[in-house]
């Protein structure tokens, strides 16, 4: 009975703490580069539609249109590499119609949630 | 002529002193001189203490303010070691600094000129005004910009028995909080965070600019390369220890009365189980953040709190895997302790009750405790984990010599191998030692490593010496661990 009370109690606990990949370097790599992301937990393209209230954004995708909410909690990137220049934090209202985005899905089932998104800097050559 | 003739006595007279040593030598002085040995001049220990004698505690003499006339002149100064450096103040006094940056201990300033009206580090651009005051951080993006919350410093953990230690439902945990890598979050992703981290040319880290990413075919190479090191399978406990100590403390490891351990570390490793199956490797809150003597603390440094997992952080930290522990501190995330038996008394303190992880444990023990060693219950958990550490020494440098005997590589690659071997019989010897544990095991793991080191310097009888030095370690192995 002891293990059980221990299991219950430690296994809440640890639900609360779900494995995170590390944002800090992440900012730095270029869009639809992300080792393991890109093309696989995450959709590149257009974005076609912003609806500011309620924080979501629509992409066209090779996939097909997506639709996806942006939390505040989500990071919001600008890659400025092409022009030899540092990643910066973006915010919502970086998210513009016609430009390129990279968008990480929190859970790349549902695809409804970001956990990131990367913007194509505005500055850059088409 | 006179003068010749004076000379060729005086010639004589230092010869007859040359020949004889045993003579007294009086000097320019006569008696009063004092002959000084030549380790006065060589030895560092009396340099050191002569140093402290002349230089600290005390006034020293820097310049002239005249040499200081207008705000921003300085004049530095090496003060028995430590870099000092005099600054003229807006108001025309003057005030003495440490000549280091906080960020990096760069020294700021030269000897003597003017910085004008701030200090810039030349590193990394931090800025000072000329009252020592910290006004700017450029690049504060990359982590600067919140020096009382942000900045933290992490010990390097080991990386070995990655393939055994960083799995979990939630995806693989890598690093101190579990998240070093981006992309995925994956071993394999590793490389570029690393890569991004370390390896750039500017804080700007562009890349193309200042690193570039690994290409797929480096990020597999390196991720295999990861996974080679160290154990490849957890142990399987309980073991046939034969010291009783090192037996006990395995039964108390084991005990999930008693000890507890091996609920957040399986067999040693870094794998949960709380009795429903093991749940992978996991992150804890154990409240080694509030240990009330943090060394920093101590000395007046700057020890913003640590918040783990996540921004903002949950406090908790990844769990590594035992086997490797005893050899490679200090400890935690925080390098907050040195030694293994400090590790382990740990668990029975305050910090570690009063933490989520101690509660829950608490809340399931029928007297409401959640670890409670006493020293001599703690200190067998330690000379097991100290046990299990050179088994697990032993066994990678009886590895370690069998591919060098078996040939096969270039002599440069064997080479190798027998530098590694000899490491791994060090490190060995010397965690059993430092706990005064099984001295016969101790002498035979010396003598291992003499032998592999008469291996490596050896070409005829190197295959003879290596073989000598595996059955040395089994030797060494059978005293520790019996037959199952």
């Amino acid at each position: 009975m002891r293990k059980i009370g221990i299991a219950t109690a430690l296994v809440v606990a640890l639900l609360a703490g779900a494995a995170y990949a590390q944002r800090a370097t992440e900012r730095f790599i270029p869009l639809g580069q992300s080792p393991g992301v890109s093309g696989k937990l995450s959709a590149i393209g257009t974005i076609v539609a912003v609806e500011r209230e309620a924080r979501r954004i629509s992409l066209e995708a090779p996939a097909g249109r997506i639709t996806v909410a942006v939390p505040e909690s989500a990071s919001i990137w600008i890659d400025r590499h092409e022009r030899g220049l540092g990643a910066k934090t973006g915010s919502f209202a970086d998210c513009h119609e016609g430009r390129m985005a990279e968008v990480k899905f929190a859970d790349p089932e549902t695809k409804q949630v970001a956990e990131w998104v990367k913007l194509r800097d505005a500055d850059a050559t088409p | 002529m006179g003068g010749f003739a004076m000379k060729r006595e005086r010639e004589r007279e230092l010869l007859r002193r040359i020949a004889d040593r045993e003579a007294p030598r009086p000097g320019p002085l006569g008696a009063k001189s004092v002959r000084q040995p030549a380790s006065a001049y060589t030895c560092p220990e009396r340099f050191a203490r002569e140093r402290d004698a002349l230089f600290r505690g005390m006034p020293n003499l820097v310049g002239l303010s005249a040499e200081c006339p207008r705000p921003g002149d300085h004049l530095g100064a090496d003060l028995g070691g430590v870099p000092a450096v005099v600054l003229r103040q807006r108001d025309g006094s003057l005030r003495g600094f440490v000549n280091a940056c906080r960020h990096r201990a760069s020294r700021l300033l030269g000897e003597a000129g003017s910085t004008g009206a701030a200090i810039v580090c030349p590193y990394h651009g931090w800025t000072y005004g000329l009252d020592g005051a910290l006004r700017a951080r450029p690049r504060a993006e990359a982590g600067f910009d919140d020096l009382a919350n942000r900045f933290v410093m992490r010990g390097v953990p080991h990386v070995l028995a990655l393939r055994t230690s960083i799995a979990s439902a939630a995806g693989p945990r890598t690093g101190w909080s579990g998240d070093g890598a981006p992309g995925d979050g994956s071993l394999r992703s590793f490389a570029t965070g690393a890569v991004i981290q370390h390896f750039t040319k500017t804080l700007n880290r562009v890349p193309g600019v200042d690193f570039r990413l690994p290409t797929d075919e480096e990020l597999d190479a390196l991720e295999a390369f990861q996974l080679s090191l160290g154990r490849q399978q957890d142990l399987a406990l309980p073991l046939p220890l034969r010291d009783p100590v090192i037996a006990r403390g395995q039964a108390i490891f084991l005990d999930p009365a008693v000890g507890k351990c091996n609920l957040c570390h399986v067999d040693a490793g870094a794998t949960a189980d709380f009795g429903g199956g093991n749940l992978g490797n996991q992150n804890f809150d154990t409240g080694v953040e509030e240990l009330p003597d943090q060394g920093p603390d101590l000395l007046g440094e700057a020890n913003p709190p640590d918040d783990g997992l996540g921004i903002p952080g949950d406090g908790t930290f990844n769990t590594p895997p035992l086997v490797e522990a005893a050899d490679t501190g200090p400890f935690f995330h925080d390098n907050a302790v040195a030694t293994i038996e400090d590790a382990v008394a740990f668990y029975s303190g305050d910090a570690f009750d009063q933490s989520p992880s101690g509660r829950i444990l608490a809340a399931s023990d029928p007297q409401g405790v959640s670890i409670d060693l006493d020293a001599t219950q703690g200190a067998a958990v330690a000379a097991f984990l100290r046990a299990i550490n050179s088994l697990e020494n032993i066994r990678e440098s009886i590895g370690l010599l069998e591919r060098a005997v078996r040939g096969g590589g270039s002599r440069k690659q064997d080479a190798r191998l027998l530098a590694r071997a000899a490491a791994e019989t060090e490190d060995a010897r010397a965690v059993l030692a430092g706990a005064g544990l099984h001295p016969d095991a101790v002498a035979l793991l010396e003598r291992a490593r003499a032998l592999v080191e008469k291996a490596r310097g050896s070409c005829l009888w190197r295959e003879r010496h290596a073989r000598e030095a595996i059955r040395a370690l089994e030797q060494a192995r059978d005293l520790v661990i019996g037959s199952s």
